[in-house]
């Protein structure tokens, strides 16, 4: 597994407190990209610096995200595995028509908002080419195709709904994802953060444990008897902040067997995690 | 709405005024000094630095931080959270003097100079886009939180394409978590300071 730090900075700090010959500079030419193993003696100088201008008030980054890169021998040998999809696309639900009931959200997080009516999407805009898509709102829409996969391998632990447009037409080529268990929980030794270089304080961190916080900076933890006998499953904590159309999100978990079977079919923007069972 | 709330547009029409800097006048660093000083649209915001450095042998401390939290075997982030006293710090840099009376104010003249500047790059890297009909550019970025119902400016398709791509250039679009609320006001700032916006930072 690698883990690689991508830090984004203006140009004209990079200047100062980087190498010329380390990161590109991006085609406006004012932000410098930096991608960096996490041991990299420079991620140490960086962090150092970043401290001095939290301290006063200001950040050096504008973008600071660690992703982990595993073998495919890892995520085989992997019995669980965390699963993504972005990038997103939009409009997402609330902004074609789908209502949610804010009553039973937290008051703290906004997490927990139960959907009240079908998914009302924008039909031309789902992504075509991609099998298993999620909005910005963190809806799930999975096409008729690799559903009807799915039920041919008796994949366990989802539901599917319809997806409607903005006026009501149903779309019989996709369907809502719906992952009916939150059961997994995340433990310690998993690392969660605001930012990789300045982890602490967490704002975004709920007082109920619904969010635990903005970013996920280390491998996923999981106790074994949390995870069930479904093949899929959503963390019981979320991750993220609030913020207009985004909203806090819980992280997908597989079985192997699903896993293979969604790379299989080519899923595309399928970004997986070797999930560690504790 | 769920996520159209109202705390959401208050959030909207704050960084709104920080652009606009009149709430925010920090945002820009001054230049000259006494009558003749002039605010400009720096290219980074830059607060004071601590009037004592941080201890050779101590890690900086962020006011009102938590401490962070204890170190754990497989958390790599965690057990390097404090620096050292043997990394290199940032040289000092003086503080950028900002004259009382003309905190909150911009220059508008030179908005209006690099909102020209803008224009001519934005003709050069996307010809097929300018003249088209105007459209609507939201302040606050909704890949950055912003709501569908916060505020807009009108802006030529060149234009609006250049501000999204240098949006889209500090912060990778279509992840699935928010930058920080600081975080966000920093690019905010760094992207207005370069392209500004006609009715926001100067009369068009």
């Amino acid at each position: 597994m690698r883990e690689i730090l991508e830090l984004r900075m203006p140009e004209e700090e990079a200047r100062r407190h980087v190498p010329p010959d380390v990161g590109e500079t991006l085609p406006l030419g004012h932000v410098r990209r930096l991608l960096l193993e996490v041991n990299h003696p420079l991620v140490e100088q960086l962090r150092a610096i970043e401290w001095e201008y939290r301290a006063q008030g200001t950040t050096l980054f504008s973008m600071c995200d660690v992703e982990r890169h595993y073998t495919p021998r890892e995520l085989r040998a992997a019995e669980y595995v965390m699963v993504g999809f972005w990038p997103f696309f939009r409009p997402t639900g609330v902004e074609c028509g789908t209502r949610y009931d804010d009553s039973t959200a937290c008051p703290h997080c906004g997490s927990g908002a139960r959907q009240a009516n079908e998914l009302h999407l924008e039909l031309r805009r789902i992504p075509k080419r991609r099998d298993l898509s999620i909005t910005m709102g963190g809806e799930y829409v999975i096409t008729s195709r690799l559903a009807e996969v799915l039920r041919q391998h008796r994949i366990t632990g989802y539901e599917l709904r319809p997806i409607v447009s903005r006026g009501g037409r149903p779309a019989p080529e996709h369907h809502q994802l719906i992952i009916p268990s939150a059961s997994a929980e995340v433990v310690p030794p998993t690392h969660v953060g605001g930012s990789y270089l300045y982890p602490e304080p967490d704002p975004s961190r709920c007082p109920e444990g619904h969010v635990l916080g903005l970013r996920l900076l280390s491998s996923l933890y999981v106790p074994r008897d949390s995870l069930g006998k479904q093949d899929w499953v959503f963390t019981r904590q979320k991750f993220g902040r609030r913020g207009g159309l985004f909203h806090p999100l819980p992280r997908m978990i597989v079985t192997q067997r699903l896993y293979r079977l969604l790379a299989e079919q080519k899923v595309r923007h399928l970004h997986a995690e070797v999930v560690h069972l504790v | 709405m769920r996520r159209v709330s109202w705390c959401g547009w208050l959030l909207g029409w704050v960084l709104l005024q920080a652009c606009a800097g009149t709430h925010a006048a920090s945002a820009y660093e001054s230049v000259g000094s006494g009558e003749q000083q002039v605010l400009a649209l720096g290219p980074r915001f830059r607060l004071p630095r601590a009037a004592k450095p941080p201890a050779p042998g101590k890690p900086p401390v962020a006011p009102k931080a938590e401490p962070p939290p204890a170190p754990t075997p497989a958390s790599p982030a965690s057990s390097a959270a404090k620096p050292t006293a043997t990394q290199q710090t940032p040289a000092p840099r003086k503080p950028a003097a900002v004259h009382p009376t003309a905190r909150g104010l911009l220059d508008p003249k030179l908005a209006r100079s690099l909102f020209d500047q803008g224009m001519a790059e934005a003709r050069k890297r996307f010809p097929h886009l300018h003249g088209k009909p105007k459209q609507k550019h939201h302040v606050h970025p909704k890949y950055l939180g912003g709501t569908e119902d916060g505020p807009t400016v009108e802006l030529d398709p060149a234009y609006h394409q250049l501000v999204t791509s240098a949006f889209r250039q500090e912060v990778r679009y279509g992840q699935g978590v928010l930058p920080e609320l600081g975080e966000l006001q920093d690019i905010m700032r760094r992207v207005y300071s370069r392209y500004p916006l006609p009715g926001i930072h100067f009369q068009p």
